[in-house]
């Protein structure tokens, strides 16, 4: 028994030593913020670090599993922006329709759902059957998902039920955020088991090299279409928490999640060329990008400032994983 | 056979172009008159000029996401330094300063081994900072006389930007098809490994191709600058995304070794003479984005796909 979990640790640590380095990082981000922060340790503090980050990391995760894949989506903000204009207008008709605001906002829930994993399957199809680059197709369909949002949403707004919001960004027990919940349950229910299906390991194998994939019998195409209907499946669920704490639909609101969810997922030591990294970097990377920005307020360094330093970040993080990479070689080599 | 490949689809994209153009001169009668195809040149212009590194980008095999924002900061400085040190001194330090973010792009790419979107994307974070404190978060200034009348000039009865677009336009096309630098460039987009082992310098190639990029975007600044008589932030944010369709409307793959400038200013041109056809169909925002993207997936199918895998 013992060994066993030795063995699986060994794994879990062989697995996400990618990782390492976003966690470094964040533990000194989180150094910084407990010292320049007194409220950090308190509920509100806990409450408010936890709504910033969530949504970037389920977004993020989206944009894990496509770049596995050794693909790329650069449909995801508008994925979230659409399914966040959704949500916020459809929310108060469908409660009235069904007479109940708690059936309303599931119906809603389930709606939102299945327009984002429609969205990503419709990327899947034209990446899958057209043989057509992911980048350019999802450049293109961010295109046409951001004017359907316009469509639906010309200027921000809509109504957001209180509850909805009260459940999804309060807490309970006092102390526990409820979106931090909200981040376990998501990575317990749908990564983990995804991580250990056959569908994850075939992402993970694609990602790898694609040919070996295919000769070794992985279904390539059909594992692709899941991924990217997957993606579009996590972006609706970011767009959903994203409804919960804006209580508003932004068609044009969720731009710079695209961005940000590849560069938390390349600080989280997940590769662009596929088949290495996982959910545990890619959260760390979501989690610095969100807390510098706070840090950043707190120390009164002017706005002008926010996005160079979350470049040079991004640059650093993969200057010294090159190094890391360089000294491995040479231990190898020596 | 590789040229013969590109020939047909080069001339796909120019039949392409000329059937929207008919389309349009139809819908709207005056789009047939001098004067709007003038004012859509000009329009082009801009996008094709900074098409133009992103074109020499992409035959790398790479992609420069931070042409946008060179193209902002380029604007901005020049307005400014218009105003405090003269005209030809703004515009030289601004090309300068598009060649070292350029280069800086290329030294993060070949140096430190950083894929050209993420580095290409945290220096446009970078940039868009330094945008914000050079300016103080209101741009100044105002373009001087001479390059105003470098792109609203007329010179025989042609306004002066577009036929700064055709000189450099023809450059481009000499240097990619008739040198060895151009040939040079094709090469790495189809196999760097194979173009250093033929001992081609992948690393001054690459530096060198996105130096221009930067290059050509704070030119294209520098023109709209012209063209407008002042510089704002977010200038060039509206010409990211198409400076990367007008190279893929244009024919060249998105992947490398694949292409060239020749379609790229028909995908240029293919860009705002849509856009005309939606101003006189008055289609809003909303409909001018769907229609954009459903347009670039349209012109993918038809030249953009890949072989089928065979074992």
């Amino acid at each position: 028994m013992k060994l066993n979990q030795n063995k699986s640790l060994h794994i879990f640590l062989k697995r996400n030593k990618e990782a390492v380095l976003a966690y470094i990082i964040l533990f000194i981000v989180l150094v910084l913020f407990a010292i320049n922060q007194n409220d950090f340790f308190t509920r509100y503090g806990l409450q408010s670090i936890f709504n910033q980050v969530i949504t970037l990391t389920i977004a993020a995760l989206a944009q894990t599993l496509v770049i596995l894949t050794a693909g790329i989506d650069l449909s995801i903000g508008a994925m979230v922006g659409l399914t966040n204009s959704i949500a916020a207008t459809i929310m108060a008709p469908v409660s009235q329709a069904v007479g109940g605001e708690g059936p309303g906002v599931l119906f809603t829930v389930l709606i939102v759902l299945t327009v984002g994993g429609l969205a990503g399957f419709i990327n899947g199809v034209i990446i899958v059957a057209g043989r057509l680059q992911p980048i350019i197709v999802t450049l293109a369909t961010a295109s046409i998902y951001t004017g359907i949002a316009l469509y639906i949403r010309p200027t921000p707004g809509g109504t957001v039920s209180m509850r909805y919001t009260e459940i999804l960004t309060g807490r309970v027990l006092t102390y526990i955020p409820m979106s931090a919940i909200v981040l376990a349950i998501f990575i317990v229910v749908v990564w983990l088991p995804l991580r250990r299906s056959k569908l994850g390991q075939s992402i993970y194998a694609i990602g790898g090299s694609e040919y070996s994939a295919f000769v070794s019998g992985i279904n390539v195409n059909r594992t692709k279409l899941w991924t990217y209907t997957l993606a579009g499946l996590f972006s609706a669920f970011a767009g959903l928490l994203l409804t919960a704490q804006t209580a508003s639909g932004d068609p044009l609101g969720s731009g710079l999640f695209t961005l940000n969810s590849i560069a938390a997922v390349v600080l989280g030591g997940t590769s662009l060329f596929g088949g290495r990294g996982g959910y545990m970097g890619t959260a760390a990377g979501a989690a610095i990008l969100s807390l510098v920005l706070g840090l950043l307020i707190f120390w009164g360094v002017p706005s002008f400032y926010q996005n160079a330093v979350q470049g040079l970040i991004l640059i650093l993080a993969l200057v010294v994983g090159l190094l890391q990479g360089i000294r491995k070689n040479k231990v190898e080599a020596g | 056979m590789i040229k013969k490949l590109s020939l047909t689809t080069t001339a796909r994209v120019y039949v392409m172009m000329i059937v929207l153009y008919l389309m349009s001169g139809l819908m709207e009668k005056n789009y047939f008159s001098t004067e709007h195809i003038m004012q859509l040149l000009v329009m082009a212009s801009f996008l094709g000029i900074l098409a133009m590194g992103q074109t020499l980008v992409i035959l790398t095999g790479g992609i420069d996401l931070s042409v946008a924002y060179t193209l902002n900061l380029g604007a901005v400085i020049v307005t400014q330094m218009t105003v405090e040190q003269g005209g030809v001194t703004a515009v030289v330090t601004a090309l300068i300063l598009g060649l070292v973010i350029g280069a800086l792009n290329g030294a993060g790419v070949v140096y430190l081994k950083i894929s050209p979107m993420i580095m290409t994307l945290a220096m446009s974070s970078i940039l868009k900072s330094a945008t914000y404190v050079y300016t103080d978060g209101t741009p100044k200034g105002a373009a001087s006389d001479w390059m105003k009348y470098m792109v609203t000039g007329s010179f025989m009865g042609i306004k002066i930007g577009i036929l700064v677009w055709i000189v450099l336009a023809a450059a481009m096309i000499v240097i990619l098809g008739k040198t060895t630098y151009g040939r040079k460039i094709f090469a790495i987009g189809i196999s760097p490994s194979v173009s250093h082992l033929s001992g081609i310098n992948n690393k001054f190639m690459l530096i060198s191709v996105y130096a221009l990029s930067g290059l050509f975007a704070v030119l294209a600044g520098i023109m709209m600058t012209g063209f407008s008589g002042l510089s704002y932030l977010g200038m060039g944010d509206a010409l990211l995304l198409p400076s990367i369709a007008a190279v893929v409307i244009g024919g060249s793959s998105i992947m490398g070794g694949r292409g060239g400038y020749v379609g790229t200013i028909a995908g240029t041109i293919i860009i705002y003479i849509l856009s005309s056809i939606l101003t006189v169909l008055d289609m809003k925002d909303a409909g001018r984005q769907i229609i954009y993207g459903l347009v670039i997936l349209a012109v993918l199918f038809m030249y953009g796909r890949e072989k089928k895998v065979r074992v």
